[in-house]
């Protein structure tokens, strides 16, 4: 821990940029959760599997972060690469995929 | 990254058929197989495998292309970016794009360098107007 203090103190984060890239990951997971969603409903995913495609398209959708947005370099845009890029709003996407992939569930097989 | 959000925006919305058409698709094989098959999960084709699968990845990569740009957190590379930004035009930056009020945005120690600190009075300045002033005085009083 005091390491970690130390090196925030010779190098100073900025809270602002910190909050700018939580929301910009924060609004393409809700967006894709859906979109995952949908083509779960649509391809009639059923209990484990729909939950493996969400993640397992979470999972690109992080890699499409990672090359297109940071440009590969993660520790220059996420404090903690690992929780804010690769798990960053992970759950609060899942509740959006299960509305979603319930809903075209229902419409496509009902 | 230099695309047109505009562009990214357009092909989004030529993509978004896609996803449209595979779902109709599957709703109509659906329909089509139950009465003919009891099985509760019938096989989906092929193509609508491939085309849900390919417009949902196409469309993820424009979300993620439509986003503004990621912010360095570092504060010496934040801080030499946004000190190049102020010298641009207004409406060219990258970090007022879709700002709302209360961020700080730009060079944080501008208050130093304009000038116009305040609270501080700068007392070399004054003790030199001070003494400029002493010498113009007293040379007006030895003349009259």
């Amino acid at each position: 821990m005091a390491d970690e203090e130390r090196e925030i103190q010779i190098n100073p984060i900025v809270v602002d940029s910190v909050a700018h890239n939580a929301r910009t990951v924060s609004n393409i997971r809700n967006l894709t959760a859906s979109l995952f969603g949908i083509a779960a409903g649509t391809l009639g995913f059923e209990s484990y599997i729909g939950f493996a495609f969400y993640f397992i398209g979470t999972l690109l959708v992080s890699a499409l972060i990672y090359v297109l947005l940071a440009e590969g370099r993660p520790k220059s845009f996420f404090y903690r690469p690992l929780g804010d890029l690769w798990a960053g709003e992970l759950v609060s996407g899942l509740s959006s995929f299960v509305l979603t992939w319930t809903l075209f569930y229902g419409l496509v097989r009902a | 990254m230099p695309i047109l959000p505009l562009k990214i925006q357009s092909v989004l919305a030529n993509t978004l058929f896609l996803p449209t058409n595979s779902v109709y698709s599957s709703y109509e094989h659906s329909l089509t197989h139950e009465s003919t098959t009891s099985t509760p999960n019938p096989t989906i084709p092929l193509d609508i495998i491939l085309e849900t699968l390919i417009s949902i990845s196409i469309l993820c990569v424009g979300i993620v292309l439509g986003q503004p740009d990621l912010r360095p957190i570092e504060w010496r590379v934040w801080a030499c970016e946004a000190e190049k930004d102020e010298r641009r035009e207004k409406g060219k930056r990258a970090f007022e794009a879709g700002e709302g009020g209360g961020a700080v945005v730009g060079n944080p120690f501008r208050f130093l360098e304009s000038g116009e600190r305040r609270g501080f009075w700068d007392g070399r300045t004054k003790r030199k107007e001070f003494a400029a002033w002493v010498r113009d005085g007293s040379a007006t009083d030895v003349k009259i």
